[in-house]
């Protein structure tokens, strides 16, 4: 079974009412990680809150089509249940941290599980571990760099073990190091055989993926192993995916 | 005393305002600020912050001392304009009530200053509060600071712009708060949407009941200070209310 199935996927807007995301379809198989790529305004955020049922189950708006997740469709699960499929790491740090501590922040969903205690101590142990934050377990996110808070959101959407990892655009913030680190991480969770989407528009931080995906205005314009996709110059070039030096 | 649980320092916040709120001369009031004023060291909560807090308050403080002042009659009279007092001593006396009892809610609200937000929900929902009514006071306490920073950061904003706000007119100053209100609530909803929204992403609500990482429990301390509070209270209420 395909970890992502998106079929004929449109949405609008409900406010604005501009066709976003037009007639998309493509699947993506366990344990792959997958770039999505294109210039902003494209749809990729748009993509990515379609995967994690945000949309049409928070913004509304109007979808056609089909998105399911692990077999589960977006549409009729709600957003806390696809999260036991798909974890979600947003942008935006800020709005993503809301307890006192590193430890409380990714406690919060092994805690909505209902995990036994001695559980969400294990994960919280091996989430800090795995992302190299141990020393901050105490601290106040509020109080940390972005790229820590970056990891701190990521440690708090790996603490549900999701089967899907969904990143839109976490790495723009990071410096070459906090980049560097955070694709080494992706690298060692699809060795545990996690599926990762990767939302980017920059070129140089998607090269860990397999498989490359090009939107442009909301049209699915590419599809192809990441290797040819990033090497055809003039393809990129064409669509301002890469500048003339 | 920092360490004892949360709903012993509820427990004790409760007491120390029924009393404020109760008592009505102006010596047990300034006794029971003192005594607050202690508990406050006590939880070793820097006498620096609380002087800085208190001085927020000093122009509400005076104000209210001359309202009171003026507008209270009866007892002697101390200064007055031809058949008009002035002020008397029962004015005096309610002035300074109404201080000490002002000075003595701010402090002991800021008790709750010592443990953290997350301890204030597991305190709420041990206390049988539904865990989402708990989780929002925690979104609550967790936004009152970025409001503040989005305020901050739109005056500095208007102020690069070449705005002084300082020099224009009193007119113009409102016209200018209420025009930039208006988008400043809208930048927060946003964010407080997109917070509802990552808390939902991470399974929030899945199930009707969830567990916690620790758990809190009384100590011996607790014990004796919720029955110290609980006796003191009854004591000083039924003093007051008999004699």
């Amino acid at each position: 079974m395909d970890a992502i199935v998106v079929n004929q996927l449109s949405y609008s807007y409900q406010v604005s009412g501009r066709q976003i995301l037009k007639n998309i379809s493509f699947k993506v198989a366990p344990g792959e990680i997958v770039a999505l790529i294109g210039l902003s305004g494209c749809g990729k955020s748009t993509l990515c809150l379609c995967l994690g049922g945000i949309i049409p189950h928070y913004l509304g708006g109007e979808l056609t089509g089909r998105v399911s997740v692990n077999g589960k469709d977006t549409k009729e699960y709600k957003v806390a249940q696809l999260a036991l499929e798909v974890g979600l790491v947003f942008q935006d740090p800020d709005t993503q941290l809301f307890s006192p501590t590193v430890e409380d922040e990714i406690a919060f969903a092994p805690e909505n599980l209902c995990l036994p205690v001695e559980e969400i101590g294990s994960r919280i142990n091996k989430v800090l571990d795995i992302l190299g934050i141990s020393a901050l377990r105490k601290e106040n996110p509020n109080r940390l760099s972005g790229g820590q808070k970056h990891l701190v959101a990521m440690g708090a959407v790996l603490a549900l073990e999701p089967a899907i990892l969904v990143l839109d655009e976490v790495l723009a913030q990071l410096d070459p190091v906090g980049k560097k680190t955070i694709n080494d991480i992706l690298l060692d969770l699809r060795q545990q055989g996690k599926t990762i989407l990767i939302v980017e528009h920059d070129l140089e931080t998607v090269s860990i993926a397999d498989r490359v995906l090009v939107l442009e205005n909301g049209l699915l314009l590419r599809d192809g192993q990441a290797e040819t996709v990033l090497a055809d110059r003039e393809f990129l070039l064409r669509h301002k995916l890469e500048c003339e030096v | 005393m920092s360490d004892l649980d949360p709903r012993t320092k509820i427990v004790s916040i409760l007491c120390l305002s029924t009393l404020a709120v109760f008592l009505n001369e102006p010596w047990p009031l300034l006794l029971l600020f003192v005594f607050t004023l202690l508990i406050l060291l006590f939880l070793r909560i820097n006498f620096f912050r609380i002087t800085m807090r208190f001085k927020k308050l000093l122009p509400l403080l005076l104000l209210m001392l001359i309202i009171q002042s003026i507008f209270t009659a009866g007892g002697e009279v101390l200064i007055s304009f031809h058949d008009i007092n002035i002020l008397t001593s029962n004015g005096i006396n309610s002035a300074l009530c109404i201080l000490f009892r002002l000075l003595t809610l701010f402090s002991s609200a800021m008790i709750i200053m010592t443990s953290s937000s997350k301890d204030y929900v597991l305190a709420l929902t041990q206390l049988k509060i539904p865990y989402e009514i708990a989780f929002m006071v925690l979104v609550a306490l967790r936004f009152l600071p970025i409001f503040i920073e989005e305020i901050k950061d739109t005056l500095v904003a208007i102020q690069l712009r070449g705005v002084d706000l300082q020099r224009i007119p009193w007119r113009h100053k409102i016209k200018f708060y209420t025009r930039f209100l208006a988008p400043l609530l809208s930048r927060v909803m946003l964010k407080a949407h997109q917070l509802a929204i990552t808390m939902e992403a991470r399974a929030f609500r899945v199930y009707r009941r969830r567990t916690y990482l620790r758990l809190l429990q009384y100590s011996v301390a607790d014990y004796v200070v919720m029955v110290f509070f609980a006796i003191a209270t009854i004591v000083v209420l039924a003093r007051d209310f008999l004699y």
